[in-house]
């Protein structure tokens, strides 16, 4: 049986000093294993991405950013999206933010899904007080735009967040995640061909923060291998630190999604 | 035709075990005003579609009874014609070793390929070795610290005096790396992507260089990636088909790192040897955009880095 899939597009984004506006539609089908892509010409009315917003938010960011700090990347974008897929039809407006901000020879990642800028604000600030390279706290707080980052990969108790559609526009259900195949398909792009994943990961809630405990407020690399590497508060102190991903002993969702993976909520963590 | 538009068709196969898994047509134009970009997967101009489509057909054509008998490997093929470039590469992959060669090198690097492949025996010494870097893979090892340092804009560094690295755009167009030259061609990997300077051909030689073998050494074929930190200068090197060296012995390594600051490369190179050999495969990823960079550099030796 052959599986059909179609995305139309439109989409805007800041990419450095750039403004770039893109218009695509293209079809995927997968006939026994033989996966194919293709553009298609065939039009749906879909309005135009607000640029302004887009060039705006990008503004409002890069005001945020004085030197010594340097905006070493910055993809500012809002799409428009609608889905086919055997049939069924479903519709998006994603935006996305990805943000690094430099202080050599440490930088801060920031990647968001709306437009806000106070996550923004705070971690240029504290990057200002950066100091030099500490040993990791004993114990340490995650702020939740960091645990997200470590939850499609971390070995955690956490559970896939219900939502209308996967790749394929199944419903997505709530679930405990497991060790087992993920039911749901992920689809970034037409052109690449859907893999299993969970979506929309949660943390499972327990344990007791002490407020006390230093707090990691940004990743200053991309997830690692058992480690990550994070901008610590620790008191008046801020510093680099590389934190080993070992017992969680308190975690907290939050309601704020953040693109990792296929996606994750907000996970204040205290390890 | 104005500089500021573009058009490209691309066709993109993968095949594994000599079947066809994924095939991909991909086509677009991109209009620049000023700071915008306007891109569309459509090519307005119907026989300029036509053309570049007739260029990456045709080439396919031509590929695919090269990589058809390669059953023991995954192979990518992919032809871009754009309105700037014309590009047929060939990624060939048996054990998570890759190659990337042109169609008509693709049989000869397979069939290399395959003989180079053999299980590591010995895990990569805990004290250093001097390094040979043979296969023209020391261009990987110089992509990072002479070419990324150049297209960063990072001040050109006291090299041997014996070494020249170069970026040759197609037009003929050359950069001096090692003056810090940034490279001269913009290119990007789609219509949707933004321009940038990038290596299109690096070229690294030797002039009258010293060269000596040291009895007991490390001895590079094939690299599985690189990485060059802009904001500390540091090159990592992955390295995945490498044996070490002593005396009559050789053992094939396990996969390793190397990672050193490219002020520390620059004052490690000892010599080199012979003429540019072509390094089967770079593809460069920067801002998240995969071009292919063809690379060249002779057998050169690198003194064992703390």
């Amino acid at each position: 049986m052959t599986e059909t899939y179609r995305k139309w597009g439109r989409s805007v984004r800041r990419e450095g000093d750039r403004l770039v506006k893109v218009d695509e539609a293209g079809e995927a089908t997968d006939d026994r294993g033989l996966f194919r892509t293709r553009a298609i010409e065939e039009t749906v009315d879909l309005p135009q991405p607000d640029a302004k917003s887009v060039d705006g938010a990008a503004r409002k960011i890069e005001s945020i950013i004085k030197p010594p700090l340097v905006v070493e990347r910055l993809f500012v974008s809002e799409g428009i999206v609608a889905h086919e897929c055997d049939g069924i039809r479903w519709n998006e407006t994603p935006r996305r933010v990805h943000i690094s901000i430099a202080r050599p020879p440490i930088r801060a990642l920031i990647d968001l899904a709306e437009f806000q800028f106070e996550l923004v604000d705070s971690i240029a600030n504290a990057l200002l007080r950066a100091g030099e390279e500490r040993a990791a706290p004993r114990r340490i707080r995650l702020a939740e735009h960091v645990g997200a980052a470590l939850l499609p990969s971390a070995k955690f108790d956490k559970s896939q967040s219900a939502a209308p559609y996967d790749g394929k526009g199944r419903p997505i259900a709530e679930r405990r995640v497991t060790s087992s195949e993920p039911p749901s398909w992920f689809r970034p792009s037409y052109r690449l061909r859907p893999r299993r994943a969970w979506f929309h990961l949660k943390i499972d809630s327990f344990g007791h923060f002490d407020p006390l405990v230093p707090q990691a407020i940004a990743l200053l690399a991309p997830i690692g291998d058992r480690v990550v590497r994070v901008l610590c508060i620790d008191g008046d102190h801020v510093y680099p630190t590389s934190v080993r991903i070992g017992r969680l002993v308190a975690a907290r969702p939050t309601s704020t999604w953040y693109p990792y993976g296929a996606g994750a909520f907000g996970a204040e963590m205290m390890l | 035709m104005t500089s500021d538009f573009f058009a490209m068709v691309r066709r993109d196969e993968l095949w594994v075990r000599g079947a066809v898994h994924e095939s991909r047509l991909n086509q677009g134009q991109a209009t620049t005003r000023g700071r915008e970009i306007i891109g569309r997967n459509v090519i307005d101009d119907a026989a300029l579609h036509a053309s570049l489509r007739e260029v990456c057909d045709s080439e396919m054509e031509r590929v695919r009874p090269s990589i058809v008998p390669m059953r023991e490997a995954r192979v990518r093929a992919v032809v871009t014609a754009t309105t700037e470039d014309f590009e047929s590469t060939v990624a060939i992959t048996i054990d998570g070793i890759s190659v990337v060669t042109t169609t008509d090198r693709a049989v000869g690097d397979y069939q290399a390929l395959k003989r180079l492949l053999r299980p590591p025996t010995a895990h990569p010494p805990t004290r250093p070795l001097p390094i040979v870097w043979r296969n023209g893979s020391a261009a990987v090892l110089l992509h990072e610290a002479i070419g990324h340092a150049a297209e960063h804009g990072h001040a050109p560094l006291q090299w041997p005096r014996w070494l020249r690295a170069r970026d040759e755009t197609r037009d003929g167009r050359v950069a001096d790396l090692i003056a810090g030259e940034k490279p001269l061609a913009r290119r990007r990997e789609s219509f949707r992507d933004v321009p940038m300077l990038r290596m299109t051909n690096l070229v690294v030689e030797q002039k009258r260089a010293p060269f000596e073998l040291p009895e007991e050494r490390i001895e590079v074929h094939l690299v599985a990636g690189g990485a060059y930190e802009p904001l500390t200068e540091l090159v990592t090197i992955n390295i995945c088909l490498a044996d070490l060296i002593r005396g009559d012995r050789t053992q094939r390594l396990w996969p390793f790192a190397l990672r050193a600051s490219r002020s520390l490369i620059s004052g490690s190179l000892l010599g080199a040897t012979g003429d540019p050999i072509r390094y089967p495969g770079v593809i460069c990823s920067r801002e998240a955009q995969e071009i292919f960079v063809a690379s060249h550099a002779p057998v050169m030796v690198m003194a064992e880095m703390a």
